[in-house]
């Protein structure tokens, strides 16, 4: 592969397990993605369908009693151009730390908790800086501390360098965050529910922020979040996770407009439209999320599937059908060899 | 910040106030006094005269007035400064405490440094180790410390310095020295000496400090904003400690007077077990005998100095966290 | 730290699906669930449990009365059980050897040695010293014993010769309780002072809250040093152990009546209170049917975490002979015996009770522990 068509990160057939009481739980379960460089990959999926260990697994960030049991991170995006396998360097290594924060950026569901409630967030930020830049001064760290305030465009940044988080409104603190977060110029930033703590409006503007400065700096976002508008909104990609399984995955248009797994269906139908008759009743998914150690055998969505098939769908694990260019989804309804039956 | 402290300081005092009140009556509440006790004393050593001087004593020492007029003498005479003369050795109680306070100060401070100096680290470090070995070790050791009286813990380090050294570790210094002028020997003799008795003062709460300190740095630990700081980048040892720890040392502050008290509750006992010249062993001697002035002066010294602990330890909570207000 | 990456990740699944079966859960269930995970804190209660039975049915578990001296036994060593005799033949049924005294003919001085040839097998429910059980059972049987010249000896004896394991077991009936009656005592008037002074408020509260900072800042240890001292040398045990319990309540009510003040504070403007007010319920009625049990989980938290404190106090009292007086016995009256290094050194065993008291002081805090995370049971 050229330099060109390489891409930023490569995910392969990623596993990330927790040992609980209960035994050996997996988290993730062998799922593979790809980042290009600039590029957005949104990553969609209810509470507990693993998408929140995957963005830790990206930074190697999962400690005991969780592991990545197998697959590879690989991450083409270093000075030089010579690839880096995440997954074969020790968690607590001081190459993987160097890593973190300078080259992968990772931002937060939860601004107010997502903060140390002891410094200002100037010092939170020029910490950041200094534990990446060699030789910076702190007096040089603070004006780019007070330039990166200034680039998320927060009013005043020269008096808010001095706030603590707790001065701040919940919208003021994600600016901040993402300003921390970009601070050392990351070229992937991983954004878990940026906005889902934030009420609509400051939502909007913190996703316009984020596209801005995607565009202004020219990195790769990954995005973690449950929401279908904000991954409509700002991805290329799509990867639809269920039970720690890629279930579906392809260009945003295509998954969100003609959804092949049921799972994303049932998704796309359980959001409430201006549009729709207001005397129909919203579909939800029936059924819980089952635990990750009440493992389905077969198909993980079987139990809520609403075309559940006994015999087919709980004997094996589909693999990944093509439903479209690009597009893919881990359903036998999409196998090119499967007999539809008459509805 | 200055507002804050003087204003509780204007409410310790009805509190320093009751604390009086209620010491005193406690000490005037036996029905055997201090001088029926030394006639009696007196008695069983053929001594009957004393019986006859029983009325006189009582008059001498003032217990032949009713206990609200002592009390109100007592009250102001303490507040001149004037803390009463002890019955027993008939010298002024400021005499007996200023005598002692040099000891007592030296081992109850380096006590409480050596409690918090080591129990902190350690705790962090069973934190940054849950379930490992060490921390299992420390953990154990934790326990016995907490479930252990304090009156053992000081007779299992005598015993243990016993076995090690041949002697008997009681005091502060080795008997050829207990009586010599401050010369620098006498000074590493105290060190040589004194150490086992800061240990069995500061083993109770240094126990307490490190539990306290392992919970709170591992509630710190579980909190997202560690994720955070991990997710940037910064070495482990900053997060630990510039981060984590800070957050964890909040609950500990609030704790630093609750573990003054500790080490005064166990210190008394102790005291007494190892022998030390300090002012609780007096204490202890003073309430046995009813010799209530002594004790009175001994109990309101303790209740001040936890007092001003717990002052203490709001007014460092305050410094150290923005969010408090002072108010 | 370990359970960071599980608990950001796992948890909103593992959440749902409490949530999801807190349906059919009443909360004291959850509590009693989420307790039961806690390893510590159910071997606290195991362990609790077992001390308290044993002091129960101290008479009829010791193979010796607590006051049954063995006079020519005194200071004898732990004297155990074995299955395997000096010949290397294995036995069924456990047995002692004999003990014997002998005169040093050279130093003049009573040796005590083990006679081999004599064996004594372990025998079930043996008659000896006549003892009640819990008050009204009169028995002389004992669950264990030896019979004839044999002794018994588990933990050894001390000065006097009396058998140590059984003065551990009747001393647990006195140490083990009497932190129990001091946190009822503290209990009762704790409750009752934070029920009236959260519901009323006003003047009342500002010098209770006055009096209860007092009480917090008397260090405990001096203060039931001072009180102790004042029991009258003649008062017989019971009294003298009512007034120990008495002593150790009187400091530590301040903190549980802090506690359900606060809690009756906020539950005194919750909705179901406001509305028992508009329908009328007497101030009796609000206090007892609402109020209180909104404040009993803290209280009982409070409770267990108290009772080590109080046991602790009593042993030391009764170690500096402020505390228990014979003939009745507690631990810390038998560690008395224990006061010097030459004893110590002599005679180990007699710091066998300080074992006990160990193992109690931290299977409350185990408990303790375990009931303050489970009175939150939504909390993860």
């Amino acid at each position: 592969m050229s330099v060109e068509t390489t891409p930023l990160i490569s995910v392969e057939g990623l596993v990330t397990e927790f040992r609980t009481e209960g035994g050996l739980v997996r988290a993730v379960n062998g799922i593979d993605f790809t980042i290009p460089r600039g590029g957005t990959l949104a990553v969609l999926g209810e509470s507990g369908c693993g998408k929140s260990v995957t963005g830790l697994s990206l930074l190697n960030l999962i400690r005991p009693p969780g592991a990545i049991a197998g697959g590879r991170i690989t991450y083409y995006g270093m000075e030089g151009g010579k690839p880096v396998e995440i997954t074969s360097l020790p968690p607590t290594s001081e190459a993987m730390r160097k890593l973190r924060g300078s080259e992968i950026g990772m931002i937060f569901q939860e601004p107010m908790t997502s903060f140390d409630p002891l410094y200002t967030v100037g010092e939170q930020i020029i910490e950041t800086l200094m534990a990446h830049k060699r030789g910076l001064s702190r007096a040089a760290a603070r004006a780019q501390a007070i330039e990166m305030l200034a680039k998320v465009r927060l009013p005043s940044p020269e008096i808010l360098v001095d706030r603590y988080p707790h001065q701040l409104s919940g919208g003021m603190r994600q600016r901040v965050m993402i300003a921390m977060a970009l601070s050392c110029g990351p070229k992937l930033l991983i954004a878990e529910e940026p906005t889902t703590a934030l009420d609509v409006t400051t939502e909007s503007q913190i996703l316009d922020l984020l596209q801005n400065l995607q565009q202004e700096l020219g990195m790769a976002v990954m995005f973690i979040t449950h929401d279908l508008a904000v991954a409509s909104e700002m991805a290329d990609e799509v990867v639809v996770m269920y039970l720690g399984y890629v279930v579906e995955r392809g260009p945003v248009e295509d998954v969100l407009n003609n959804p092949s797994h049921p799972y994303t269906q049932a998704l796309l139908e359980s959001v409430p439209r201006l549009d729709a008759d207001s005397k129909e009743r919203l579909r939800t998914i029936e059924g819980m999320v089952p635990t990750p150690d009440q493992m389905p055998r077969g198909c993980p969505f079987h139990t809520r599937c609403r075309h559940f098939m006994p015999g087919i769908c709980d004997t094996a694990l589909p693999p990944l059908y093509a439903a479209g260019p690009d597009h893919e989804a881990r359903c036998v309804l999409v196998a090119p060899d499967f007999a539809k039956e008459p509805a | 910040m200055l507002a804050y402290i003087g204003k509780r300081l204007v409410i310790m005092l009805p509190t320093l106030l009751l604390i009086m009140a209620v010491g005193f009556f406690i000490m005037q509440l036996p029905a055997q006094d201090y001088v029926s006790q030394y006639v009696a004393r007196q008695g069983q050593m053929g001594n009957t005269t004393a019986m006859l001087q029983e009325e006189l004593l009582r008059q001498q020492l003032g217990l032949d007035k009713p206990p609200i007029e002592r009390f109100f003498y007592w009250f102001f005479d303490f507040l001149r400064g004037d803390w009463g003369t002890s019955f027993v050795d008939s010298r002024p109680v400021t005499t007996i405490i200023l005598e002692r306070l040099p000891a007592t100060l030296a081992i109850s401070s380096l006590a409480f440094l050596v409690s918090w100096g080591v129990g902190i680290p350690l705790g962090v470090y069973s934190a940054t180790h849950q379930y490992k070995t060490g921390d299992v070790a420390l953990t154990t050791l934790a326990f016995i410390g907490i479930g252990l009286p304090d009156f053992l813990v000081a007779m299992f380090f005598l015993v243990a310095a016993f076995l090690a050294s041949g002697q008997v570790l009681l005091g502060l210094n080795s008997p050829e020295f207990v009586n010599a002028p401050w010369t620098l020997a006498r000074i590493l003799d105290f060190f040589s000496y004194a150490w086992l008795s800061v240990t069995a003062v500061a083993f109770t709460g240094m126990a307490l400090i490190m539990r306290v300190t392992r919970n709170n740095m591992l509630e710190e630990l579980g909190k997202p904003y560690v994720l955070t700081l991990r997710a940037k980048g910064l070495p482990e040892r900053v997060v630990i400690w510039k981060h984590v720890f800070r957050n964890a040392l909040h609950p500990l502050v609030t704790m630093f007077g609750q573990v003054l008290a500790f080490l005064i509750n166990g210190f008394a006992i102790t005291s007494a077990v190892l022998n030390l010249p300090t002012i609780q062993s007096v204490y202890l001697s003073a309430t046995f005998q009813q010799d209530i002035f002594l004790a009175g002066a001994i109990l309101i010294l303790i209740a001040v100095t936890v007092m001003v602990g717990n002052l203490i330890s709001d007014v460092m909570l305050a410094w150290l966290d923005p969010r408090v207000r002072y108010d | 730290m370990t359970e960071l990456a599980a608990a950001g990740a796992l948890a909103p699944a593992t959440a749902d699906a409490d949530a999801g079966t807190a349906k059919v859960l009443s909360v004291r269930q959850l509590a009693w669930r989420k307790f039961r995970k806690n390893r510590l804190a159910v071997f606290g209660l195991v362990v609790l449990a077992l001390m308290y039975l044993s002091a129960a049915f101290a008479g009829f578990l010791a193979p010796y009365g607590d006051r049954e001296t063995h006079a020519q036994f005194a200071r004898v060593g732990p004297h155990g059980l074995n299955l395997v005799d000096t010949e290397g033949q294995f036995h069924l049924t456990p047995f002692v050897y004999g003990l014997e005294r002998t005169m040093d003919r050279k130093t003049f001085k009573q040796v005590l040695t083990v006679d081999t040839e004599k064996r004594y097998e372990l025998r079930w429910l043996v008659k000896g010293a006549p003892y009640t059980l819990l008050g009204f059972i009169k028995s002389d049987v004992h669950l264990f014993g030896v019979e004839g010249d044999g002794k018994l000896f588990l933990l050894g004896t001390d000065s006097k010769g009396r058998d140590l394991f059984s003065r551990i077991l009747y001393g647990a009936q006195v140490s083990l309780t009497v932190g129990l009656v001091g946190v009822a005592l503290s209990l009762f008037i704790g409750i009752s002072v934070g029920l009236i002074t959260g519901y009323y408020g006003g003047w009342f509260d500002e010098i209770v809250q006055r009096i209860i900072e007092m009480t917090l800042a008397f260090p405990q240890i001096p203060l039931w040093l001072a009180l102790a001292a004042l029991v009258p040398p003649t008062w017989n045990s019971i009294q003298i152990y009512f007034a120990i319990s008495l002593v150790l309540s009187i400091l530590s009510w301040g903190a549980l009546a802090r506690q359900v003040r606060a809690m009756v504070l906020s539950l005194k403007t919750s909705d179901f209170v406001r509305a028992a007010k508009y329908a009328n319920a007497s101030t009796g009625r609000i206090m007892f049917k609402h109020l209180l049990p909104g404040t009993m989980s803290h209280v009982l938290v409070v409770a267990t975490l108290t009772i080590p404190a109080m046991i602790l106090g009593e042993t030391a009292l009764s170690f500096l002979g402020l505390g228990i007086k014979p003939p009745m016995t507690s631990w810390g009256l038998l560690l008395n015996e224990a006061q010097s290094v030459q004893v110590i050194l002599e005679l180990p065993w007699l710091l066998f009770p300080a074992v006990f008291v160990v193992l109690t002081i931290i299977s409350f805090n185990f408990v303790g522990d375990g009931l303050r995370d489970a009175a939150d049971p939504f909390s993860r």
